[in-house]
């Protein structure tokens, strides 16, 4: 081989491995570090305060990175079990509303319905409702939110 | 007088003698208005930059200003609610004219050999400009931008098996918040601008090499 | 003017930039009559705890009304396969456009691709 073909052919090498290098840094760089969620419970109201039927909206502060953060939840309840339900869509993440009349949960964005145990009934989403943990402590409810 | 600083200056910058062949090079005659389709979406990109370069002046990417900076530039800035009306609209004039250019090229056969590649970088931009629509649209900071973004950006979920990391590549945690907005910020204001750029510059110089394409 | 001049070959510069110019113009004067009588206002601050109806741009419009029809696992088709071929498509137009038939084939996919996202805009305004 000449020096002359040495020379190009290293020089190549060297420029494809240094885009090879730097695109996995820049892929590294770009992608965020994925925190693990850590459960924590939250005062959410009083035991007494829980629905015997139907399905009520609650709203309960959390704390995060020194933030306060106003959360709203749906509590459920049917066929004598409670359940604490996410109102957000899980289709795209629309927030769902309750349909007093229809007693569906309906999503504005594509009209997902759910009952109201927040199972799928028609529309799009591919999953239930996301249920969070409910807590009760001496008369206090706590729900468990992952952050 | 004005004639003669620019000879000084060409002199020795050479930019007015390079470009005079492009310049001065011949047009066919019989070119119609459907030709100006192009450069009309070009003019609404020009005004797009110097708008943008105006509200970033006044916009602040974060989280807890970027709602009140935009509302500081409708409310208090003079004529801030000018530009920023003007920009949103550029934006949708600029997609208007590029789909209605598309259309004039595509009924005009313009995309066939030797234009191929032109075409190509024509259809890179379109889908640029949508992308500089789409990241623009979060930074008022306000309901109808977080929503749009929070249903925009869950799309990135639904891809088969890497989903959920490009949910967290777009949105910059699993989350829409404030780095979702920097993010967007940064797109909006430096990498789509450039691309658009790079192939606006493409797009130009591969029709002054192979010349307009005659009518039908 | 001379009939020298009249026979002078129309160049770039400067007479297609005065047109350019005049189209310019007139671009300028439709943005400003636009900007003037519809000034965007300030949205509401952002609250997660409120329900909100979210609506796009109108040219993503189409996209939002596609994702409706492929439910559950089949998002993804509505998501990520119908845009990306759209793209893919209208971007390899000039290699569909091959041999005798290619004209037509292209128009064919071209004109798909136009009034699909047409019909779906449609379809969205309706179903309001």
């Amino acid at each position: 081989m000449e020096r002359r073909d040495f020379l190009k052919r290293a020089l190549n090498f060297f420029i494809a491995s240094a885009a090879l290098l730097s695109s996995a840094l820049l892929l590294r760089f770009i992608s965020p570090r994925q925190k693990t969620a850590i459960e924590q419970y939250h005062y959410l109201m009083q035991e007494d305060e829980l629905p015997r039927r139907g399905v009520k909206k609650v709203e309960f502060t959390i704390e995060q990175y020194g933030k306060k953060r106003t959360q709203r939840i749906f509590i459920s309840a049917a066929k004598g079990s409670v359940t604490a339900l996410s109102p957000v869509c899980t289709h795209l993440g629309c927030t769902v509303v309750w349909d007093h009349n229809s007693s569906e949960f309906v999503c504005p964005c594509h009209a997902g319905r759910y009952n109201i145990s927040g199972e799928v009934i028609s529309g799009p989403p591919p999953k239930p409702l996301e249920r969070f943990t409910l807590r009760v402590e001496s008369g206090r409810v706590f729900i468990g939110w992952k952050a | 007088m004005i004639s003669r600083v620019i000879e000084w200056m060409d002199e020795r910058f050479g930019i007015v003698s390079i470009h005079r062949r492009i310049l001065r090079r011949p047009m066919p005659e019989d070119i119609s208005y459907g030709y100006c389709l192009g450069g009309m979406a070009f003019t609404f990109f020009l005004i797009l930059a110097v708008t943008g370069m105006m509200l970033s002046l006044y916009y602040v990417p974060s989280e807890t200003e970027a709602y009140r900076s935009v509302q500081k530039i409708t409310e208090e800035v003079p004529l801030g609610w000018l530009v920023r009306s003007m920009h949103k609209w550029s934006a949708s004039l600029f997609i208007i004219f590029i789909l209605l250019h598309t259309l004039r090229v595509f009924i005009a056969k313009a995309y066939r050999k030797p234009r191929e590649l032109n075409w190509m970088v024509g259809v890179f931009v379109l889908v640029l400009a949508m992308g500089s629509g789409f990241t623009g649209y979060l930074l008022p900071w306000d309901q109808r931008a977080y929503w749009a973004t929070e249903v925009g950006t869950s799309m990135a979920g639904t891809v088969p098996f890497i989903g959920e990391y490009l949910l967290h590549l777009v949105r910059g945690g699993p989350e829409v918040n404030g780095n979702t907005l920097v993010r967007f910020y940064s797109l909006h204001m430096l990498y789509i601008p450039l691309s658009i750029s790079a192939g606006l510059w493409m797009h130009f110089h591969m029709v002054r090499r192979q010349g307009v394409s005659k009518r039908l | 003017m001379s009939a020298e001049r009249k026979n002078e070959q129309k160049t770039f510069y400067p007479h297609f930039v005065a047109e350019i110019a005049a189209a310019a113009l007139l671009c300028l004067q439709l943005l400003l009559v636009l900007a003037l009588l519809f000034a965007p206002d300030t949205g509401r601050q952002i609250d997660l705890s409120r329900q909100f109806q979210p609506r796009p741009e109108w040219y993503f419009l189409w996209l939002f009304e596609l994702v409706k029809y492929f439910p559950g696992k089949s998002i993804f088709i509505g998501t990520l396969v119908v845009p990306a071929l759209s793209v893919l498509l209208l971007a390899l137009m000039p290699f569909i456009d091959q041999g005798s038939s290619g004209r037509k084939k292209a128009s064919v996919v071209f004109y798909v691709l136009a009034v699909m996202p047409i019909l779906l805009t449609a379809m969205y305004l309706l179903s309001r």
